[in-house]
């Protein structure tokens, strides 16, 4: 919900300016200043006002970083509380939970409207009733500029409304009459001045809201120039381009010019820029996602529907690596084996054999001699094989991932229950890499076991057993010896299985026999293989279980991290249980796309759960 | 019993006042914020001594959420949850006795590699350490880390191991000099046969060397009990015992009439620590001049004192990294001797960390973290002026020197900070790292 707020957010944080500037100073007693400001905004003739048509990108000026624009918020505000997505978080047990600590929308509403003598959302709803946009440029000093122009049809309910701030201004600082004539008449527009920064211009159902005179200034001049196609934001090819593919029906977007930002000095944004060229974060993060920023433009979209919150952040022109993205094809698409009881299912692309066979173009040179310890230690596992070279390649570049609780018999539940984990890949010759893959497997466990041995530590047994007609290798821990500080009999019990063509790895093999059992059972494909697709879907309910079952062991660590009391990391900690048993699921997805069209995507899904009329 | 060295203090007029409660806060706890020193000082000395001594319950929702995290198997957790309770100001004198005592007997992680092990002593130390002192020894005999710790399992009939006697007499009950070879021998046969199972301690009957031993001349076919016992039984048990809670409350290197004193009455008391602590803080020789910053501040109460004095909200995983880099790692301390503290707490690397450190929560109070929290108007008590800013800082973390060449210097540093705030940061530090404040 933050993005929805962002306008509006803006227009409070400039008021929020203004309210702690020294309002009548600035008007009563600093003649030079208001020359100033008489000199800034130079007395011109009124040329006329571009028509409602005009994109409002065209009202910005082209060094503008940050564009935020809200072209649904009108619709959402004039639906209030009854519109499907505000309806369903009220009626969520978060939403009943704020009801009943006294933070209900509707009673902050009716406060508002008996302080304001309006609807709040009605009003809101027609002041933006043609768009409110928000724009940021870097100053050398102190906060950026910021410009908000909000355009409506409704002239007359605008004027009324800055009215009504006005005096309230006044009365609070006792400068009554401050406001009653505007500082200036610049282009048209009744110009005020607050405090040191603040501007605000009003034309007609034009409304602008600066903290920079200049960046303001541009803004009302581009709203009366008949051409304003040199100069202005939307003259930006990067930001022409992602305009020009707005989704229909999004709530708000923004635009990020994010090479300006880095040179502006955002520097956390610089190493983001860098994070595909990074081999840990690339294996990590996968083509798509560490690819998004490598290029001169990002853009971000929220929309709402039904019970559904969408984000997305997708770049423009970014440097996606080739190497990674060519076996898409190669591999026939992943099995479907989702079953709605799973905490997490989801599907990566990660080619680790293009990863490693083409490190030599995909990093820089002085990385590439990270890679040869991991390596040379994998091939161990493979009796001497060459783990890039023989095995990887025989590895389908999509992996799918399936997280679930484990059900455990009475008396044998772990302190700390976590979910398992598995991971299903498919192998090109499983009848070549298959028993490679198991042998390597009982290879690590007897290293392991050496290992444990020598420092007194329990030792993990082998086991093979039958899933079906699927031969299934697991170990086990003993119970922990002396030199074991934690008990993880139940916590992991590592499994691995070849079922047909797919290798099936998992952290439990209670898991991992019922992977076996959906993949043979398994109908049709999960997802498709275009491109580098990814998801990851988390169940609320599920998590919610997890939590559950670990919140005391949460609630010391958050006391122990934050410093918080028990009692204020439960309450927090309460919080996130509301969130997840309003939360249906949440669904994260990447695309990559084709390099050649450099438009990564990434998208998070949050649906709320179905909930009954709580308000 | 009649006391001289310890007869109780009787403040003269004006005696009772803000250094003399600053010092029993920092010595029979973790200090205290503004607030509740002003409490402490309304209430008289006999009040505020008695507030350490009946406060004595650990927050239980603290103590109990171990359990949730040693299934983790961290030590570092675990330290950061004795962190916690320090931090959370309840029960500090038992939390005080607790950390003596983990230096007394001094036990480290790094070769009992057991969470759970350590938390169970750490529990004995906080539960039995205010009692008698016979029972605490005997239980520490038993306990699982110290076994593994000073190898009780390989303590075996034939094949004695005279770890554990040999550190009971040297560091934990007698000293160097009250015992000879020929007792730690006997007494490491005596012990045959103690050792674990699991995380639980196991007398096997096989394992114990049933024969005669002569004990500080006393013979018989002693076990592990009456081994202890004996040890006990020496003149320079209490004495020793003494020693450690006169260097721990009043001073190093307590002279022989204090330690004298002070182990008859821990005798009289039946060996009760709690009762022989309480004396010594109510003792004329607890507030006098000789035990006043009278000795360098081990880092855990460095931290401590001065989190819970300046009302800071601090992390316990960031005040135990704070101390760990000062050089003290809970539960993993450097030998069985514990830590050598005194100097060694401030050689070069040490004093470093603890200015930085320092430092930086002052700093807290200007700058913003998403970590500690720092209102240094609110802990020093609203001043309005840089003046007032030093002068409250000076009250605060050390009242006894709010006048004087080192006043002046603070004074004189913050006189024109651009803020009040930066006035409040500048002089919080300047106490805080000076040498003078690091003394407890």
């Amino acid at each position: 919900m933050r993005r929805i707020l962002l306008p509006l957010g803006a227009l409070a944080a400039l008021l929020l300016v203004a309210r702690t500037l020294p309002v009548a100073g600035a008007f009563s007693g600093r003649t030079e200043t208001r020359s100033a400001h008489r000199a800034a905004l130079a007395p011109a003739p009124s040329p006329p006002l571009a028509g409602q048509e005009r994109e409002l990108a065209m009202l910005f000026p082209a060094d503008s970083v940050l564009f935020v624009e809200a072209p649904g918020l009108d619709e959402l505000l004039a639906e209030g509380t009854d519109g499907d997505f505000v309806s369903a978080l009220l009626t969520s047990p978060l939403g009943s939970a704020l009801s009943e600590a006294g933070i209900s929308p509707d009673a902050w509403l009716s406060w508002l409207e008996s302080r304001w003598g309006r609807d709040p959302l009605a009003t809101l709803s027609a002041l933006t009733d043609q768009g409110v946009a928000l724009a940021l440029r870097p100053r050398a000093h102190g906060q950026p500029a910021m410009t908000l122009v909000l355009r409506t049809e409704n002239a007359g309910l605008l004027s009324e409304v800055l009215d009504d701030a006005f005096g309230r201004i006044e009365a609070k600082y006792r400068i009554p009459g401050a406001f009653d004539e505007p500082a200036d008449r610049v282009l048209g527009a009744d110009v005020w001045v607050l405090g040191d920064e603040l501007v605000v211009a009003r034309r007609g159902g034009l409304l602008i809201v600066g903290n920079d005179r200049d960046f303001a200034r541009r803004s009302l001049e581009l709203a009366t120039t008949d051409t304003p196609d040199e100069g202005v934001l939307a003259s930006n090819e990067a930001f022409r381009e992602l305009a020009a593919k707005r989704p229909e029906g999004v709530l708000a977007w923004a635009w990020v010019d994010l090479p300006a930002l880095v040179d502006a000095g955002a520097k956390d944004l610089a190493e983001l820029t860098e994070l595909a060229g990074v081999p840990g974060a690339q294996a990590l993060l996968g083509p798509a996602l560490s690819g998004i920023p490598t290029g001169p433009g990002l853009a971000l979209w929220l929309a709402v529907d039904g019970r559904r919150l969408e984000i997305s952040i997708e770049g423009v022109g970014a440097k996606l690596p080739e190497p990674l993205l060519a076996r898409a094809e190669d591999f026939s698409p992943p099995p479907a084996i989702a079953d709605p009881s799973d905490l997490a299912y989801g599907l990566l692309y990660r080619d680790y054999a293009s990863f490693v066979n083409d490190r030599a173009k995909l990093f820089a040179p002085e990385l590439l001699p990270s890679f040869s310890e991991p390596l040379s230690t994998l091939s161990l596992f493979f009796g001497g094989a060459d783990f890039g070279e023989d095995v990887l390649p025989g590895l389908s570049p999509w992996i799918l991932l399936v997280s679930r609780d484990l059900e455990f018999e009475p008396g044998v539940v772990p302190e700390n229950p976590l979910p398992g984990l598995c991971a299903i890949a498919e192998l090109e010759q499983p009848e070549r890499l298959g028993p490679e893959v198991i042998t390597a497997f009982q290879t690590l466990i007897g290293i392991l076991n050496a290992d444990r041995a020598q420092n007194r530590g329990g030792m993990m047994r082998l086991r093979l057993g039958l899933e079906g007609d699927v031969e299934l290798t697991s170990a086990s821990f003993l119970p922990p010896g002396p030199e074991d500080g934690v008990d993880m009999r139940y916590n992991l019990e590592p499994a691995c299985a070849m079922v047909g063509p797919y290798l099936v790895l998992g952290t439990h093999a209670d898991l991992v026999r019922d992977v076996i059992r959906r993949l043979d059972a398994r109908r049709g494909t999960t997802g498709h293989a275009e491109g580098a697709d990814e998801f990851l879907t988390i169940s609320g309910a599920a998590l919610l279980r997890t939590v559950e079952a670990n919140f005391e062991t949460l609630v010391m660590n958050k006391v122990l991290d934050e410093g918080v009391t028990p009692e204020e990391a439960e309450g927090d900690l309460n919080g996130l249980r509301l969130l997840l048993e309003s939360v249906e699921s949440a669904r994260f997805e990447t695309h990559a796309g084709l390099p050649a069209e450099g438009r990564p995507v990434a998208r998070l899904i949050l649906t709320l759960a179905e909930g009954g009329d709580a308000r | 019993m009649k006391l001289h060295v310890l007869r109780p203090w009787r403040p003269g007029r004006g005696e009772w006042n803000r250094a003399a409660v600053y010092h029993l806060a920092r010595r029979a706890g973790f200090g205290a914020g503004r607030a509740e020193l002003d409490r402490l000082l309304a209430g008289g000395v006999s009040d505020a001594v008695d507030r350490f001594l009946s406060d004595d319950a650990p927050d239980a929702r603290l103590l109990a959420g171990a359990a949730a995290l040693l299934p983790q198997g961290e030590i570092d957790a675990l330290a950061a949850w004795w962190m916690s309770l320090i931090l959370s100001g309840k029960a500090p004198l038992r939390e005080r006795i607790a950390l003596l005592w983990h230096d007394h007997f001094a036990t480290s992680f790094a070769k009992v590699k057991d969470v759970r092990m350590m938390h169970r002593q750490n529990t004995l130390f906080r539960e039995r350490g205010l009692g008698d002192f016979r029972e605490l020894l005997h239980a520490v005999a038993t306990d699982p880390a110290m076994l593994i710790w000073l190898d009780g399992d390989a303590n075996r009939a034939g094949t004695p191991n005279e770890n554990f006697a040999r550190e009971v007499m040297e560091l934990f009950a007698l000293g160097i000099g009250n015992y000879t070879e020929r007792d730690i021998q006997e007494s490491a046969r005596a012990l045959t046969g103690w050792g674990t199972e699991g995380r639980s301690f196991r007398y096997r009957a096989p394992d114990h060397d049933g024969g005669t031993k002569t004990i500080f001349g006393e013979r018989g076919t002693f076990g592990g009990e009456e081994a202890i016992d004996l040890i006990l039984a020496q003149p320079a048990c209490p004495r020793h015992i003494a020693r450690r809670l006169l260097e721990e409350f009043v001073a190093p290197n307590p002279r022989k009439e204090w330690v004298e004193e002070t182990a008859e009455l821990l005798v009289s008391e039946d060996w009760s620590i709690g009762r022989t602590v309480e004396v010594i803080l109510r003792s004329e020789l607890f507030f006098s001049p000789q035990a006043r910053r009278s000795r360098i501040a081990g880092p855990i109460e460095l931290v401590a004192t001065t989190i819970r004095t300046l009302g800071a909200r601090v992390p316990a995983r960031l005040a135990l990294e704070a101390a760990m880099r000062m050089g003290q790692i809970p539960f993993q301390p450097p030998s069985v001797k514990g830590w050598d503290g005194m100097k060694t707490w401030i050689n070069a690397g040490a004093w470093v960390a603890r200015h930085n450190a320092l430092w930086r929560l002052a700093r807290a109070h200007v700058e913003d973290t998403d970590e500690v929290h720092l209102d240094l108007r609110d802990s020093l008590g609203s001043p309005k002026s840089n003046e007032d800013a030093t002068r409250f800082a000076l009250e605060l973390l050390t009242p006894d020197l709010v006048d004087g060449a080192f006043a002046e210097a603070v004074r004189e540093s913050v006189r024109s900070a651009p803020s009040l705030d930066e006035a409040l940061t500048g002089a919080t530090a300047l106490v805080l790292t000076a040498p003078e404040y690091h003394l407890i």
